[in-house]
């Protein structure tokens, strides 16, 4: 009975979410974001929470990051308790986060003064890696505001790594960005992560987005976001593009859909009655 | 590479050509104006001096009535106030703006004080320091305080609170988010309450001249007043207002130079 499970050399876990919860003071009362929330996610893994809008999954990775305290349940992070911001952990908004004040390398170079130990000039070549990692080379020195939004979210993905995080968060990171350019950013974030073999965590609505990038997807409830249901993502790696033509890619997609679909309507449901509250 | 730059740099002063040009407008219209007033309705040089005589009443103001070193006397004043102002508010504001018991603490004593006329404390100042410069500075430091420190803190607090949250995620500790954070992306906001507190702080001083000051252009306007010399009272304004927008000229240069950032191209 022990031997296959062995065999199998069980994965150790990246992040364990035990019983999460988290209610919010509202003007109608509290509202639960999360109950109840539980689920492990494997190291090295790329897991994507994948739920209707405004379901909660944003509070369950902030809660991961340290930024929010559940309200009951336990976090660990590599077996340690999260309780504020640590340095496993690196995030990438949805907003645009990078400081417009600074220049495109002066923002990745920004956190290697907390998290890296070098002078100057190494925490400058190590920025300017990652620069070209995220094929910033030519905008090294322009600002932030001279950029596309594509770009702009390449400037936080360059600093979030460029910190060496155990994990990455990405919270809806491409969602503000038109669906050309995230289809592109979805293909370079593939080509960034699966050699750097990190923990990934990335909340997004979108089925697509989530079968693209995936190894695991978490399908969430709507509000009090749970966890419906998990999926292995069967495509190998390197992944390109062009697996959003495979059959089997197809299927997937309609298979969560169907999941989703009574979600996202109860989800719609319970937001036009809170708005008319 | 030489093209587009000429082309740039010819485009860049034929704009500012149209803009010296725009802005001449309406100064042009307050001549006509003048002038009509003057040689069309007849009014009388007691009310309003003919405005060919200026550039030579302007003139002797400078060459031989002195008024440079009322006007230096007058812009170490505003400029000591000023900076006093400045130097306080703007920590005080900044502080108020990120922390909430701050806030609570002073900003109701700064919401009383700051409805409080100024030109009330005049007398109280001069009982107290004087009629010299002290109370000069105390006038235009009261009169820029109250008002700049709410500025500040409003430019404090509209920085974007995922700013803090991604300096924390990429390792920043708390104590360095108001210098690392805060400072920089409120700097141009905080800049501007300065280039609009200057403006309160040249009114005041004209305000705190006019009332007890033996010196200072404040007070060579109120003294033309006392002998009915109109035309140097013409001559003190324009002279005062030359003077205010030089600064704010200066001011704006100096923003679009040190926030290129700021802008979007």
């Amino acid at each position: 009975m022990d031997e296959p499970v062995q065999s199998r050399s069980l994965p150790t876990q990246a992040i364990r979410l035990r019983q999460l919860s988290k209610l919010y003071m509202g003007h109608n009362g509290t509202v639960a974001a999360l109950e109840n929330f539980s689920c492990d996610i494997a190291d090295g893994e790329f897991a994507v929470i994948l739920g209707p809008s405004g379901c909660g999954k944003s509070t369950m990775i902030r809660i991961v990051a340290g930024l929010e305290q559940p309200t009951s349940g336990s976090v660990l992070v590599h077996d340690s308790p999260i309780t504020e911001p640590g340095k496993t952990c690196s995030m990438v908004f949805q907003s645009y986060t990078s400081f417009p004040w600074l220049t495109v390398l002066q923002n990745i170079e920004f956190g290697l003064r907390y998290t890296f130990n070098g002078n100057r000039n190494e925490r400058r070549e190590r920025a300017r890696h990652f620069a070209h990692i995220v094929g910033l080379d030519e905008f090294e020195n322009a600002y932030i505001n001279q950029l596309s939004g594509g770009m702009k979210q390449r400037v936080a993905i360059a600093s979030a790594l460029a910190t060496d995080p155990k994990i990455l968060l990405m919270d809806e990171p491409f969602g503000a960005l038109d669906s050309q350019t995230r289809m592109t950013m979805q293909e370079q974030l593939l080509a960034i992560t699966e050699p750097a073999e990190k923990t990934v965590v990335f909340v997004t609505h979108d089925i697509e987005e989530a079968v693209l990038l995936g190894e695991r997807i978490y399908i969430c409830t709507a509000r009090p976001a749970n966890v419906l249901a998990e999926l292995d993502v069967p495509f190998p790696h390197p992944r390109t593009a062009a697996i959003r033509n495979h059959k089997r890619f197809v299927e997937m997609k309609y298979e969560i859909f169907h999941l989703l679909r009574d979600q996202a309507y109860a989800q719609m449901l319970k937001g036009n009655r809170e708005r008319r509250q | 590479m030489s093209d587009a730059n000429s082309i740039s740099h010819r485009g860049f002063r034929r704009s500012l050509a149209l803009r010296v040009l725009l802005a001449s407008i309406p100064f042009a219209a307050l001549a006509i104006i003048w002038l009509a007033l003057v040689h069309v309705l007849n009014v009388q040089p007691v009310f309003l001096p003919p405005l060919e005589n200026m550039p030579a009443v302007t003139w002797n103001m400078f060459a031989s009535e002195g008024i440079l070193s009322d006007i230096y006397i007058s812009c170490v004043r505003v400029l000591t106030g000023f900076l006093v102002a400045i130097l306080i508010a703007t920590p005080l504001g900044i502080i108020m703006g990120y922390n909430p018991r701050a806030r609570q603490i002073f900003e109701p004593i700064i919401g009383f004080v700051r409805y409080m006329p100024v030109p009330v404390f005049i007398p109280l100042c001069i009982l107290w320091f004087g009629s010299g410069d002290l109370e000069k500075v105390v006038i235009i430091f009261l009169g820029a305080f109250f008002q700049l420190t709410l500025m500040i803190q409003d430019a404090a607090r509209d920085v974007r609170h995922d700013f803090y949250e991604s300096a924390t995620m990429l390792g920043a500790p708390r104590r360095a988010l108001i210098g690392r954070v805060l400072w920089p992306a409120a700097f141009p906001q905080i800049f501007d309450s300065y280039r609009v507190a200057i403006g309160w702080a040249w009114t005041y001083l004209i305000v705190a001249e006019i009332v007890g000051a033996r010196n200072g252009i404040g007070f060579y306007v109120i003294k033309a007043q006392r002998y009915l010399m109109v035309p140097q009272i013409f001559a003190a304004m324009t002279v005062i207002g030359v003077m205010g927008m030089t600064t704010d000229l200066l001011l704006s240069a100096a923003h679009r130079r040190l926030f290129r950032w700021s802008e979007r191209l």
